[in-house]
């Protein structure tokens, strides 16, 4: 046995045990400076962000070639020798961040804030994030009024939005002044304050626009492209450049209590009603019998006949959407040639109302893409008794363990429930093929 | 709205926008994002799209002044966000 009192300068009698394990001379299963006995390595079982999907392939929010989460292609297989995924589902981060409150994926970027407020990022491309690229989450600093400050972050295809402190933050690609500075003609390499505004609530940033609500009553605001009407400003000309007050013909702008957007699109929540803008066509996505564009927020929500009041939150795809109300159950509209509705039919619902997914009451989040990246989904995730489920076209994402073809019926993401706060994201990738993605914490 | 063309040579040409004094929150800019979204005419050059901004009566508009904050102005029925010559 040699002298290791001194190792590369550590005094090894500080290191009292690794991975849980006694290292002490003659104690310990293994010796690492002799590198004899066995080691065995314990591994996390909860506070892990578990990714699926997503190939990752070059140009995206991906990984370096020899890291394992490359390799292993996502979900296809059973994972073997990685981090700590038992059940083979997922690859799993490199690191643990457990606390994180909200998680956030972009093409190219992601974000967390975790519990104490703090900002976190990690991605492939300095241009839509803060500080320097990387495979593992580094801490945002510096930026706003305090460090543990963060409250709202959103990232897409090629831009963040964040708040902190009741100020607004960007990051990214501005051409069509979805930065809401009042121009198109900057993208902005680092996070710059949008205006002097200090009630900032909550933010979502899409491919082409932004949305966020803005004071104590929750007032929606939009910007960026406006060519498919999805700012909901009743015009599909040119760009909403500075935050404006979205389209409030039919509703009251107040009290905005859920808010979502995809590429061409976005729904609103208010006092349990529920409002849809955006482009249309024959899907008939807001359930409202006609295939003519919205091009302002619309009431949407009818069910046999009368337009229910009591919802909840909102999931808007390319070609159909989904409603939940307070009571846990799930209504869908629109097309479903893929089975979103996972009750293992491909029926479509195109008759002016929403219509019911089955008799379940716990459904509590849907997602097609929470980033509004993608011009067509192609996978659908629900958060339903606090496990994750999947439907869809399985080829563009593998996110489930299943062959190739259309998963018609709900089928779990992961057989763990998901870590309290319930917290995970579903987008798509972007690249050659929108290839869909999903993060969560367990 | 009213749609109109604008004849370009290039893809990058399709970056440009341009203002309307009178709408100080909104930009305009072509349709298309590609030129293989354009219509290409026989002397290489290629036929792009704009739409303007049009009300039939008067709008109110709120939006976020990046200096003076919460500015609410109301623009006139009319054709807004023709480009400049």
């Amino acid at each position: 046995m040699p002298d290791v009192s001194s190792y590369n300068g550590i005094d090894v009698g500080d290191i009292a045990s690794i991975n849980g394990q006694d290292i002490a001379s003659g104690e310990g299963a293994y010796n690492p400076v002799s590198d004899s006995g066995t080691y065995t390595e314990t591994v996390p079982t909860s506070g892990l962000i578990k990714y699926g999907g997503s190939r990752f392939h070059s140009g995206n929010l991906s990984f370096s070639s020899s890291d394992n989460i490359t390799r292993f292609q996502i979900g296809k297989s059973v994972v073997t020798n990685i981090s700590s995924d038992k059940d083979g589902t997922y690859p799993v981060a490199a690191e643990s961040k457990s606390d994180f409150t909200h998680i956030t994926y972009g093409r190219y970027a992601a974000f967390g804030i975790t519990s104490s407020g703090q900002l976190w990022e990690v991605g492939n491309s300095t241009s839509y994030m803060e500080g320097d690229t990387g495979t593992s989450f580094q801490q945002v600093t510096g930026i706003g009024d305090s460090d543990t400050g963060w409250t709202s972050v959103s990232s897409s295809y090629d831009g963040a939005l964040a708040i902190n402190s009741g100020k607004m933050y960007y990051v990214g690609a501005n051409g069509y002044g979805q930065a809401g500075t009042g121009s198109t003609s900057a993208s902005y390499g680092t996070f710059v304050q949008v205006g002097s505004a200090t009630d900032w609530q909550k933010v979502i940033r899409c491919r082409q626009w932004s949305m966020a609500t803005k004071t104590a009553s929750n007032v929606l605001y939009t910007c960026g492209r406006n060519y498919n009407y999805q700012t909901g400003q009743d015009t599909s000309s040119g760009n909403t450049t500075s935050w404006t007050a979205i389209n409030s013909d039919n509703f009251t702008n107040t009290g905005v209590t859920h808010f979502t957007g995809n590429y061409d699109g976005g729904i609103l929540i208010t006092g349990g009603e529920a409002y849809g803008w955006g482009d249309e066509d024959t899907n008939e996505r807001f359930g409202l019998n006609s295939s003519s564009n919205v091009q302002k927020p619309t009431a949407i929500g009818s069910v046999g006949g009368s337009v229910a009041t009591d919802w909840a939150s909102a999931a808007l795809g390319t070609q159909q959407s989904f409603l939940i109300n307070t009571s846990g159950e799930l209504f869908f509209a629109g097309e479903n040639n893929y089975g979103y509705t996972g009750d293992g039919s491909t029926t479509d619902a195109k008759a002016g109302n929403y219509v019911q997914v089955g008799s379940a009451t716990d459904y509590e989040r849907v997602a097609f893409d929470d980033a509004g990246g993608a011009s067509s989904n192609y996978s659908c995730i629900k958060q339903k008794g606090g496990k994750l489920y999947f439907t869809g076209i399985s080829y563009y994402g593998h996110i489930v363990d299943v062959s190739d073809g259309t998963v018609t019926t709900d089928t779990l993401v992961n057989s763990s429930s998901l870590a309290a706060g319930n917290v995970w994201t579903a987008t798509t990738q972007g690249g050659g093929s929108l290839t869909a993605f999903v993060a969560a914490i367990y | 709205m009213a749609t109109y063309t604008a004849i370009i040579s290039t893809e990058g040409d399709l970056l440009e926008n341009w203002s309307d004094a009178n709408t100080p929150n909104f930009s305009f800019s072509y349709n298309e994002v590609e030129l293989s979204e354009c219509t290409e005419n026989a002397d290489g050059t290629y036929t792009a799209t704009y739409d303007t901004l049009e009300l039939s009566s008067s709008r109110e508009y709120t939006y976020i002044h990046s200096t003076n904050g919460e500015t609410t102005y109301t623009l006139s029925a009319g054709e807004y966000g023709i480009k400049p010559s």
